[in-house]
């Protein structure tokens, strides 16, 4: 009994070997330049700050991941004058997955931003997609939300102060 | 650009709708025509429709004040602000008011609520007293005054300007003074004027007196008295002097109307004979006669017992409800619900299985996970276990019914819910280590098991052993269901008192008795109810429906129940409530970036190939450590400092009570998680529904359909009051939660005083307290929803 629960257990964990990528919300799916490429983008939802792009580029012809390429993401805001310049982050090959990509861009503030991923592989022309993401407010501090956290104690005493009042009444708590 | 169109771009682009006023006022007006609708019905010549239009209209006063353009002017020119407060002060209140709200209002809440809630203290006398005091003519008039002068004070008016939080605080500060000013000009039914009628005369005179001077006193102002208006651009080419004089000149004539008006209409009672000699009449005053025979007092109608028609046969029944009640009432719809819900289950089967990798693309990625989890919760919560009834793994058993003798029982050693803990586990641990969410095929095979396992169980077995000792979803859903008001029940016990058959749970030609073995007369709450409604199918007598009960009286009744005999005797279901309620916390913790990130972090510095062992170390301290040590905490405290439990086991009495208090914690926490997936993803079921056609077109329907927009593949932006919404579903699990376990406690120890019991269970107090955190630390993490691959 106990080696076949073992066996059992050993069965289920070689069962969840595959990989997982843990690559985000998926914002573009394109066919270029014979690649097939899928763009994500984490957290979900976006918000100002640090974001994750990531890229997982395979061959469309025969579905096999591109090992090596080159990612690099731009950020503008829609504000921006055409003469103030983009910033641009490289990406690195993600270490939670196999094939995937990624690049931390930082979006200053809440609203709207446009990001341009390219991608340049060898012996290809480079791919250029463009995206437009709206990041919400930054996570609020949670003093911010104290008065909200503490509301249960007002409850508190309310539930206290009926007790108090029913047994002054001898009508005790649970009478009814 | 003319001043003109400056105000129609800031009337239509400065409404702020804000959600929890606006969620707060369709709450008080449902309340109060709801109440309103029951005493109309039994005085009619007390409440004219007119009051009812009249509260409605000072609702929208109020929300007019503080959504419309008014509230944006304010922080450019006094004089909008003047307005904004003109109405909160002089219009609103007396409209409200005029609706003669309080006996509406405390009418249409639930009974339960009226009589344990608020009657307590409707009937204290401190708490009268107090009231008392607070609408007095004098304090009334002191407080309107004083409100108005403190707050237009340059340091406080500039705070209020400059901070949105002070600016709520000034208008609460004068809705509620503007109450207490007009409570003894309206005299609301049913409070009496402690003044007679004719005194309202000089009353209103001297606050138009005061009012005056106010206005005077900006009217000609020789400087502007709020440093903010001379730096703001200033609008409608007002500079800020003149701004200020108009604002005093409209506090001094409407603002003057405001307090004249009314003085004519009590000039007018007072000639009509409506004064002094009407209101001994009405109200007894300056007399030691008692009030007229219909009149009721506030106190006495919180605190009355539940009338014979009330307690007969319940008022409301989901039953019979048009459409609803039919399809729920119906055998051949529940079936048909059952086969829809197969259908959908065998779409999700074959997409898991051949459709794409990636969940959020997948119909086994989006459908169960996404959303049926989120209409789950809020249906558990709302309408009871329904979701049973439309259980689509039910039909293997009327399969196996048919063709299969079905003659064993379920063996005497399993028929408990140990069986269904230890799934439940695995099934947790299945969803964090294996993906679930993140997996199509595993989904898929769940799915596919389920039914296997369903028909295998209720192939051999007799009655619904599937149901009541193995699913781990059932298991879910009962457990969520206690916290509804909603139960399968008897329409009149005294049918059921005369029935001698009792084909509810024994069965007849037609139909089978209830699967689970609950006796509807005596069964209590939702636990083992599968809402099949096969008992009300065969009871003769159509004596069942569908009806509430108060909420969370399923887990305030500790003693016995049909088929499961006390509950809180039953250490299996004490574990069972318990891996639900840490299971709650512990599935939507696994969904935080800092938990993924950690269990990313501890599988790479120990080169593991996948973070299973980690997940599944995390998941035994979440869901078997803490559990442990938390039931040993209270295990050796709680008996030591609230002594026996009046009925039931000494040894694990107070542990299931326990069990059973946190159960609305747990809740609370399923909800929250799942409701966060459901608002932010629920629109994914386009795009994926759309590749799920074009695959199955074969890519013919590309030229017509498109492309999917897979933008909304997952995750909207959270809307704003999501996160408020999600901590105050946490509140509202903590307090009533904390509340059951109070009445558990007071009912052992219906001697000690409120400070003591309050001090002894402290112990339970900080493992609630601890659970409260830790969802509240969940919910300001970023919680993942990732779209993930499978390669």
């Amino acid at each position: 009994m106990k080696r076949s629960l073992i066996f059992s257990a050993l069965l289920l964990l070689a069962w969840c070997q595959p990989v997982f990528a843990d690559t985000g919300q998926i914002r573009e799916v394109v066919k270029a330049n014979g690649l097939h490429i899928v763009v994500f983008t984490a957290p979900t939802p976006i918000r100002a700050g640090e974001v994750e792009v990531v890229t997982l580029v395979t061959v469309e012809a025969t579905g096999r991941p591109v090992g090596q390429y080159q990612l690099d993401v731009s950020v503008r805001s829609p504000d921006w004058g055409d003469d103030f310049p983009a910033m641009v982050s490289m990406g690195e090959p993600d270490p939670g997955t196999r094939f995937a990509y990624k690049s931390v861009v930082v979006l200053p503030d809440p609203g709207e931003w446009a990001l341009l991923v390219e991608i340049r592989t060898p012996g290809r022309d480079s791919v250029q997609i463009p995206l437009v993401v709206m990041a919400g407010e930054p996570h609020p501090l949670w003093w911010q939300e104290l008065p909200l956290l503490l509301a249960s104690l007002p409850c508190l005493g309310l539930i206290l102060a009926r007790d108090s009042l029913l047994k002054r009444s001898r009508r005790g708590f649970l009478s009814s | 650009m003319t001043w003109l169109d400056v105000l129609r771009d800031s009337a239509l682009d400065s409404w702020n709708i804000r959600f929890w006023p606006s969620c707060l006022a369709i709450v008080v007006t449902f309340v109060y025509l709801r109440g309103f609708r029951a005493a109309r019905r039994s005085t009619p010549e007390r409440f004219g429709t007119w009051r009812a239009w009249s509260f409605i209209a000072g609702i929208l006063v109020v929300l007019g004040s503080i959504f419309s353009p008014l509230d944006e002017l304010g922080g450019y020119l006094l004089s909008a602000h003047m307005i904004q407060h003109l109405l909160l002060l002089g219009v609103a209140p007396p409209l409200i008011l005029l609706g003669a709200p309080a006996m509406p209002l405390l009418r249409g809440l639930p009974a339960t609520i009226r009589r344990e809630w608020i009657g307590p203290f409707l009937m204290s006398v401190v708490v009268r007293r107090g009231f008392h005091v607070l609408v007095h003519p004098v304090t009334g008039w002191i407080a309107l005054v004083l409100a108005t002068w403190v707050w237009h004070v340059s340091v406080m008016y500039e705070l209020a300007l400059v901070d949105p939080f002070w600016h709520e605080v000034e208008h609460a500060f004068f809705l509620t003074t503007a109450f207490m000013f007009w409570f003894p000009v309206i005299q609301p039914w049913p409070s009496r004027p402690v003044w007679p009628r004719a005194a309202m005369i000089p009353y209103l005179l001297l606050a138009d007196l005061q009012n005056t001077v106010f206005s005077a006193f900006f009217a000609f102002a020789p400087r502007v008295i709020y440093p903010t208006y001379e730096q703001v651009t200033p609008v409608f080419g007002l500079d800020p002097l003149e701004d200020q004089a108009l604002a005093g000149a409209i506090m001094w004539v409407p603002g003057s109307l405001i307090f004249i008006a009314p003085i004519a209409w009590v000039i007018r009672d007072l000639l009509a004979g409506r004064g002094a000699a009407a209101q001994r009449a009405r109200y007894g005053f300056g007399s030691r006669t008692t009030p007229k025979s219909r009149t009721i007092t506030l106190p006495q109608l919180a605190s009355a017992r539940p009338t014979p028609r009330s307690a007969g046969p319940r008022r409301f029944d989901l039953l019979k409800v048009p459409v609803l009640g039919w399809l729920f009432a119906s055998r051949s719809a529940r079936h048909g619900l059952r086969f829809a819900m197969l259908g959908l289950a065998l779409v999700v089967v074959i997409d898991g299985f051949f459709g794409p990798r990636t969940a959020s693309m997948n119909l086994a990625g989006v459908l169960p996970w996404t959303h049926w989890r989120g209409i789950a919760v809020i249906l558990l919560l709302v309408g009871g276990n329904l979701l049973c009834m439309a259980c689509p793994f039910t039909l293997p058993r009327t399969l196996a019914g048919r063709f299969l003798p079905r003659k064993l029982s379920f063996p005497k050693q399993l028929r408990s819910k140990w069986l269904a803990v230890g799934l439940l586990v695995v099934w947790l641990w299945m969803y964090e280590v294996l993906a679930l969410w993140d997996s199509p095929t595993a989904t898929a095979w769940v799915i596919v098991g389920y039914f296997v396992a369903a028909f295998l169980v209720d192939a051999f077995f007799r009655g619904a052993a599937f149901c009541k000792y193995v699913c781990p979803i059932g298991q879910f859903h009962f457990v969520q269901s206690m916290v509804s008001p909603m139960e399968v029940t008897t329409r009149s016990a005294s049918v059921c008192a005369t029935c001698t058959t009792q084909d509810c749970i024994r069965g007849n030609d037609r139909v089978e008795g209830c699967g689970t073995g609950l006796f509807v007369p005596k069964k209590v709450g939702n636990l083992d109810c599968t809402f099949c409604l096969d008992c009300a199918d065969a009871c003769p007598h159509d004596n069942i429906g569908i009806s509430p009960g108060p909420p969370a009286r399923d887990l305030s009744f500790p003693g016995w129940r049909s088929s499961i005999g006390r509950i809180a005797d039953r250490l299996d279901v004490t574990a069972l409530l318990l891996v639900l309620v840490f299971g709650a916390f512990a599935n939507a913790m696994g969904m935080t970036a800092p938990i993924i990130e950690w269990q990313d972090e501890i599988t790479q510095r120990f080169s593991l190939t996948n973070y299973a062992p980690v997940a599944t170390c995390l998941l035994l301290v979440e869901l078997i450590v803490v559990p442990v040590l938390v039931v040993l905490f209270l295990w050796l405290l709680i008996p030591r400092l609230l002594g026996p439990v009046p009925v039931g086991s000494r040894r694990f009495g107070w542990l299931g009570r326990c069990a059973l208090a946190l159960v609305p914690l747990g809740v609370a926490m399923w909800i929250v998680h799942y409701q966060f997936h459901f608002l932010t993803s629920w629109a994914a079921i386009f795009p994926v529904s759309h590749r799920a056609l074009l695959d199955v077109s074969g890519g013919s329907l590309s030229g017509w359909l498109g492309d999917p927009a897979w933008s909304n593949a997952c995750c909207a932006p959270a809307p704003d009051w999501l996160l408020t919404l999600e901590i105050l579903i946490l509140n509202v699990g903590f307090v009533v939660s904390w509340a059951i376990f109070f009445s558990y406690a007071r009912a052992a120890n219906p001697a000690r005083s409120t400070l003591q019991l309050f001090l002894r269970v402290a112990p339970m107090t900080c493992v609630q307290f601890g659970l409260l955190f830790w969802g509240f630390w969940i919910i300001f993490q970023p919680m993942e929803m990732r779209g993930t691959l499978l390669l």
